[in-house]
């Protein structure tokens, strides 16, 4: 109920806002100032954009498989729109609170491939079929570096509900934590919490696994460097060159949709979902002052705040990384994934597995 | 009627309209693609039943896994090789007895079994449970399964290796 009433509007907005931000963050890159003209610094065009979109024809190739032309837009939008479903926003909304919830989000989530694959096929064009197979092969391959990755912060926390997740990253975990998790070493930061809690200092090993999640959502987002199948300057647009108007717009928001889930679920599982950064320092309690009581107002305030200033942190990284790196090439792209990413994230799976017994 | 059982009509009438289209359409493509939301229609039937872990096994091992090797198969013969691959349906009335004959069987063997005392799962706590059950009472087949598994990844290096002059 919580994805609907809140993650869809949420959705829509952040995307008008996204997609503002890129063009500015690309234009301060690049020491340029990006849109300028509509709006207060610019702030409305990307508003004018939707209008000027919403307002062109619907137009379906003639040679095109008409029926699964105009579905897999939808197609790609529900895969990713219903991996939402399970994310908390803060500790008092748990989303759908399912217990295996994770596996069903890397389960559904993964289904946007087929989406895809059908957009570039009933396309009936050369590019769009070969964006297709190129986006499928990438994110097929970059979903094992990924859901290795993943493993690693769920063997640390032992469940795979995220809101169960989320409860242990702070000071209102059940069971006590300890600095970098290592029992022996006897520091009890069950009550300091902030940062020292988080996933990624409870196991320090889980740090460069972060990263390699940060690389792999990146590619499963279809993000420069790992922009291959729609890259502008070879394929036209890759999968997407026949969609007009709002279908487009539809596939666009799934893209920007996808960036918006894997950030989510980058913080949740690694950052400390939505419990505070700052620390209790002896009686300067920092992480009471800004985690408030769970459940009441105060609580959800301060929960979907920090939730999301991590997610918008690791946007505006994707970002930065999109105008900063140029594209990979193809046998590149393959090579990073099944010669680099996947033995390490195998190899730090097995470390994580073992600092998971000094935690007992 | 209580909702779940509302809710096994509904999608166990689906599963029967998207299996007998499967076996209608002559585009290959189209089955595929009805194939796929059949195995989602049945891993929601898992979940509906209170089998969520088993639905959502079924999601990624056949829909995400199979199907999307299949259809992309289906794609790269169809489109890039240049024919058209199509089907169509023969010995229909052979098909109908013999579909018909294990239809009645089924029915039969549904109606005549016995379950004996079943007791009431609880719903909680699964996850672990799957988890102990694997690598202890079941630890032989879940070996197996990872060698056969292994075996399948060396296999298919091997083949996609390219041959040395």
């Amino acid at each position: 109920m919580y994805t609907f009433l809140f993650y869809l509007p949420f959705l829509l907005i952040f995307v008008v806002f996204a997609v503002y931000a890129e063009r500015k963050v690309s234009a301060f890159v690049q020491d340029r100032m990006g849109p300028m003209e509509v709006g207060y610094y610019g702030l409305l065009q990307t508003v004018a954009d939707l209008l000027k979109m919403l307002q062109k024809e619907d137009i379906v190739p003639k040679a095109a498989d008409k029926r699964l032309f105009q579905l897999a837009p939808l197609l790609i939008f529900a895969a990713v729109f219903t991996g939402y479903a399970i994310l908390p926003i803060t500790s008092g909304v748990a989303g759908a609170g399912m217990e295996s919830g994770i596996y069903f989000l890397l389960a559904i989530v993964s289904l946007d491939v087929l989406g895809i694959l059908i957009a570039g096929w009933s396309s009936n064009n050369k590019f769009a079929l070969f964006g297709a197979m190129r986006s499928i092969a990438q994110m097929i391959s970059y979903e094992v570096p990924l859901g290795l990755s993943v493993i690693g912060a769920i063997m640390i926390s032992q469940t795979l509900d995220l809101q169960e997740m989320s409860f242990q990253q702070g000071i209102f975990s059940d069971s006590a934590n300890y600095l970098f998790g290592i029992k022996a070493l006897g520091i009890d930061t069950t009550d300091i919490g902030g940062i020292l809690t988080w996933n990624i200092l409870r196991a320090p090993f889980l740090i460069p696994l972060f990263i390699i999640f940060f690389i792999a959502s990146l590619a499963e987002s279809n993000r420069t460097p790992f922009d291959l199948p729609e890259s502008e300057s070879e394929l036209i647009g890759g999968f997407h060159t026949e969609y007009p108007g709002f279908r487009w717009g539809v596939i666009m928001l799934s893209e920007y949709g996808m960036m918006l889930l894997v950030s989510l679920l980058g913080s949740i599982l690694f950052l400390g979902s939505w419990n505070t950064p700052l620390p209790n320092i002896g009686s300067v309690t920092l992480a009471d002052w800004t985690s408030g009581t769970p459940g009441a107002t105060s609580g959800h305030v301060w929960g979907a705040f920090w939730l999301f200033s991590k997610t918008f942190f690791l946007i505006f990284l994707q970002m930065m990384a999109r105008w900063t790196y140029p594209r990979l090439r193809v046998d590149q792209l393959m090579n990073f994934s099944w010669k680099y990413l996947t033995p390490i994230s195998i190899l730090l799976l097995l470390i994580n597995g073992l600092w998971r017994m000094l935690m007992i | 009627m209580e909702i779940s059982s509302i809710g096994t009509v509904i999608m166990a009438g689906m599963v029967a309209a998207g299996c007998i289209g499967l076996a209608i359409t002559k585009n290959l493509f189209y089955a595929a693609i009805t194939l796929m939301m059949v195995f989602l229609i049945v891993a929601g039937l898992y979940v509906v039943w209170g089998a969520e872990f088993v639905g959502i096994s079924q999601i990624v091992v056949y829909v995400g896994g199979v199907l999307v090797l299949i259809v992309f198969g289906i794609l790269l013969t169809q489109r890039i090789q240049g024919y058209k691959v199509e089907t169509s349906n023969y010995r229909i009335i052979p098909g109908l007895i013999v579909s018909g004959a294990f239809f009645y069987m089924l029915v039969n063997l549904i109606n005549n079994l016995s379950i004996g005392n079943h007791t009431e799962i609880s719903n909680e706590d699964t996850v672990p449970q799957i988890g102990v059950n694997l690598v202890t009472e079941n630890i032989l087949a879940f070996e197996a399964i990872a060698i056969l598994l292994l075996v399948a990844l060396i296999g298919a290096s091997t083949i996609a290796k390219p041959e040395k002059e």
